[in-house]
């Protein structure tokens, strides 16, 4: 599914709201044990969006903090796809007030995405095959969600908020996508109807039938496709709808916990949905050396995964000097507490 | 506030955009398109910078929000609200909300940075406002 013309990250931005819920505050409310939940869950606490945050917030955020790193004229962005399932407008599409934010020219192609939580990557490889075609000489791409979740429903332990996008072109990259593909197929394991205010689920079955086969599956095919072992990346990284899930996948894939940790962190975060995996690609990225090799493997509910092959390039260096960007850490370190009725307070939106 | 008031700020609502007099130099925010000193309408766009200092602030503990979104626009706001004036450079002042932190932890002179947040819904159905607040630095 990809050409051989060389394309890629140019820079990254990612954005977590400033608030934490802990998993015992939750489970108080829930009526439920909190070291049970924790320990099932692999999750300590998760991020809640300010009442003055949504989707088109983080997106912006994400978005200065991405360009920041890059002394790039905005006016060459000629794309800008946003994937999320939470965007605050039903019509008139979240990528249109991140233009305006960022000071685009409006000589440019907008779009929203939605894939569930996969919606993040499906911008990405939009946005990479707009540069590859050259359709675009850079396309600005990814996902943000302020993630809904019904009162005493088990999602309210992860539903969280908080998004990463990526600045993507063929000079100066990074991290080159060496590789994109996907596995899609009609599973009904997670929706939400239109007008309805949080989503449904079929518990149990959103685990072996909908999140494994999809990871698993389109992980393969990407080896497959590559030729590419396991032990060939340096780091993987997997949507995380709770930690238990990312690490069994992790597992039964054969990763180690080398390769799989720093993409991990729903732990401390939550699941931010369409800003999963790509947060914890930015994390990774953070970090990653130049001839890094990055697998990262999606999962949106409905069901599908896209999978991607990143080496890390010798620029990294370059746009890591001097950087005073925030990266993941100061966003996982700068955090404040509430309790279960402030986040109902900031959540307006949320719970009515 | 109406649709088309909303629309002709965003440029300084999101992206804190003055205009400057290129004859005398003066700097307008918002933007002003002829020179309140001296008339000329040469003034051109003039980026402010997005960290200022707080001037003076107060805190105010009475919701300006309407939770039976009775009225048109719904203020958008963590509550109590800590509203300030912030010199962004020499001459030039805003005033806004500073968010995500308690009022206690606020002196004339601490130093701020611009970030993107909602400020209005005009009620249920209608438009979304977006624009700065600040916060501490940190
Ligand atoms: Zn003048």
């Amino acid at each position: 599914m990809t050409n051989n013309i060389k394309a890629g990250i140019v820079s990254y931005g990612c954005y977590i709201p400033r608030y934490r819920i802990k998993t015992e505050e939750i489970a108080k409310i829930q009526g439920q044990d909190a070291e049970a939940v924790k320990k099932s869950l692999v999750l300590q606490e998760k991020s809640v969006p300010g009442i003055d945050e949504d989707t088109i917030t983080i997106s912006v955020e994400a978005a200065r903090n991405c360009l920041r790193k890059t002394n790039l004229d905005p006016g060459r962005i000629d794309a800008i796809y946003i994937g999320s399932e939470s965007h605050p407008y039903a019509v008139k599409p979240t990528g249109t007030v991140v233009a305006k934010a960022i000071n685009a020219d409006p000589r440019l192609t907008v779009a929203d995405f939605e894939f569930a939580c996969k919606a993040g990557t499906a911008a990405v490889q939009a946005g990479l095959a707009m540069v590859k075609a050259d359709m675009a000489e850079y396309s600005l791409c990814g996902g943000s969600d302020t993630a809904q979740a019904a009162p005493g429903d088990p999602l309210e332990y992860t539903a969280a908020a908080g998004g990463a996008l990526f600045l993507l072109g063929k000079n100066n990259v990074i991290a080159e996508i060496k590789h994109t593909c996907s596995y899609t197929t009609d599973t009904p394991d997670f929706w939400r109807r239109k007008h309805q205010k949080y989503p449904s689920h079929g518990g149990l079955f959103t685990g072996e039938p909908a999140y494994f086969k999809h990871i698993v599956s389109s992980t393969k095919l990407l080896l497959k496709e590559t030729g590419m072992k396991v032990s060939d990346f340096n780091y993987a990284v997997f949507h995380q709808p709770n930690g238990k899930f990312y690490l069994r996948a992790a597992k039964l894939l054969g990763f180690s916990e080398e390769q799989y940790k720093d993409g991990l962190l729903c732990p401390l975060i939550g699941n931010t949905y369409s800003g999963a995996s790509l947060i914890g690609l930015c994390n990774v990225l953070d970090k990653a050396k130049p001839g890094d090799k990055i697998l990262l493997t999606s999962y949106g509910s409905g069901a599908g995964s896209d999978s991607f092959y990143l080496e890390v390039a010798d620029a990294i260096e370059e746009l890591r000097k001097g950087c005073k960007v925030p990266d993941v850490k100061h966003y996982l370190e700068n955090k404040k507490y509430v309790t279960y009725s402030e986040m109902v307070k900031l959540g307006r939106e949320l719970h009515g | 506030m109406a649709i088309p008031r909303y629309w002709r700020n965003t440029q300084h609502y999101y992206n804190l955009i003055g205009s400057k007099c290129k004859k005398c130099g003066r700097v307008y925010f918002p933007q002003r398109s002829v020179c309140a000193d001296d008339d000329s309408a040469e003034l051109e766009e003039h980026p402010l910078s997005r960290e200022g200092k707080i001037l003076t602030f107060t805190v105010l503990r009475t919701s300006l929000s309407d939770p039976s979104k009775e009225n048109t626009d719904v203020i958008v706001s963590e509550m109590p609200l800590v509203l300030a004036i912030i010199e962004l450079e020499k001459g030039v002042n805003v005033t806004a909300p500073i968010i995500e932190c308690e009022p206690e932890d606020i002196k004339i002179g601490s130093k701020v940075e611009a970030v993107f947040r909602k400020i209005m819904e005009k009620g249920e159905k209608g438009i979304l406002g977006y624009s700065y607040k600040f916060r501490l630095m940190r």
